[in-house]
């Protein structure tokens, strides 16, 4: 049942304050929601965020003196262009240039029902248009993750590709916790947009736990390729094979291509 | 005694605050007097908190905890007259442009905003007094 005051609620049955008009006090865990927005500023949304994927122009609403949010802006790989109404008046009448970073956090104060004073940060500028897919190893040599287990423990050796755009292999007790080529392979940041990986067999078989091979695999979904010895002694299973990542399901633009092996020993004793 | 909505409770029975709000999904009105309790815990940044205070007694490495999208926290640090030198996880913080030269300022604001998960968005303005 909802909290009335003088007959007006002000905890509904949501658990939502509402019709407040002072508070007094103090408080430790209280957030702000993060609400994605496209094109609208609007001044009821204290913390948002805009992933653009084209040019967009900014608009404003609920303004009023005193209403303050956060905008988190990620102007994309491209990077693209915001543009920003007359309202908003930046620091010294300047405006940032945007093609300078491609992530932005911008301070916003209504300092009246028209006026908007802003402040914008820069990070990570090095990223601004630089997302690069990398993969690395030849026929030749191929990149290799080794796995020795003792006698009654299973040895898994593989390969994990992330969605965040890392890349682990298994270390030498089966554990995916090495990562490989950190700062490059299989991205050099958070994809910003869904690639597709096809791993190729060359030889030897994949293990339990992997995933499909020869088909086209969006890698928003993390993908692991690896060999399980489960038993001790006798032959050991092994896999070579050649990736590719495309930026489309069909792999028709293939972005990078890498040979990456797999062996896994359960020791006899 | 506490206030419960569909006996989830709103309002606790704080004994030394006179009762907290909890497990409040929303907040619309407006506010004046109403401002965040500081904290202090050496060398520890919990996002659960808005606002944190440390004075460094010794080279200190600061762990970041609770990080969630949207969520902010404000750091007054005091260097001391030394001064000492923070550390930060860098894997998680993201300082821009860059991290700055602690040893330039003793007092620092630090502000940051969690971005992602593991992305966390921070800038530093340091005070000599």
């Amino acid at each position: 049942m909802a909290i009335k005051v003088g007959g007006t609620t002000v905890i509904n049955n949501t658990r939502q304050i509402e019709n407040i008009t002072g508070a007094t006090g103090v408080y430790t865990g209280l957030h702000q929601n993060l609400t994605s927005i496209s094109t609208v500023i609007d001044f009821t949304i204290p913390m948002m965020i805009a992933i653009m994927s084209s040019n967009t122009t900014f608009t404003e609403s609920n303004k009023n003196g005193g209403h303050t949010a956060f905008l988190f802006l990620d102007t994309g790989t491209a990077p693209y262009i915001p543009t920003f109404s007359a309202n908003i008046i930046w620091p010294d009448s300047t405006e940032p240039t945007w093609t300078s970073a491609r992530y932005w956090q911008i301070g916003l104060v209504c300092w009246s029902s028209t006026e908007v004073r802003a402040t914008a940060v820069a990070y990570q500028p090095s990223v601004a248009v630089s997302e690069t897919v990398a993969l690395s190893g030849s026929s030749g040599s191929y990149n290799t993750a080794l796995s020795i287990t003792p006698n009654g423990a299973d040895a898994v050796a593989g390969w994990k590709f992330k969605t965040d755009g890392t890349l682990f292999r298994t270390n030498i007790t089966g554990t995916y916790n090495a990562q490989f080529g950190a700062g490059t392979e299989w991205c050099n940041d958070t994809p910003s947009q869904t690639y597709y990986i096809n791993g190729t067999v060359q030889s030897g078989a994949l293990g339990s736990g992997s995933s499909v091979a020869n088909a086209w695999l969006a890698l928003n979904v993390e993908r692991t390729f690896q060999v399980v010895d489960t038993t001790a002694g006798g032959s050991i299973p092994s896999c070579n094979m050649l990736f590719r990542i495309a930026s489309d399901s069909g792999g028709v633009n293939i972005l990078a291509t890498g040979y990456y092996a797999m062996i896994a020993n359960q020791e006899a004793q | 005694m506490a206030i419960k909505i569909d006996g989830t409770t709103v309002i606790n029975n704080g004994v030394y605050t006179g009762g907290a709000l909890q497990n409040i999904l929303d907040i619309t009105g407006v506010y004046d007097h109403f401002r965040p309790s500081p904290s202090a815990n050496a060398g520890v940044i919990d996002m659960n908190y808005p606002f944190y205070y440390d004075v460094l007694t010794t080279n200190t490495t600061y762990t970041v905890t609770n990080v969630v999208p949207g969520r902010t926290t404000i750091l007054d640090l005091d260097t001391s007259a030394t001064p000492w030198t923070p550390s930060w996880p860098t894997s998680v913080f993201n300082f821009a442009p860059t991290e700055p030269t602690w040893s330039d300022h003793r007092y620092w604001l630090v502000n940051m905003a969690a971005y992602g998960g593991t992305d966390v968005r921070v800038t530093a303005i340091g005070y000599d007094a």
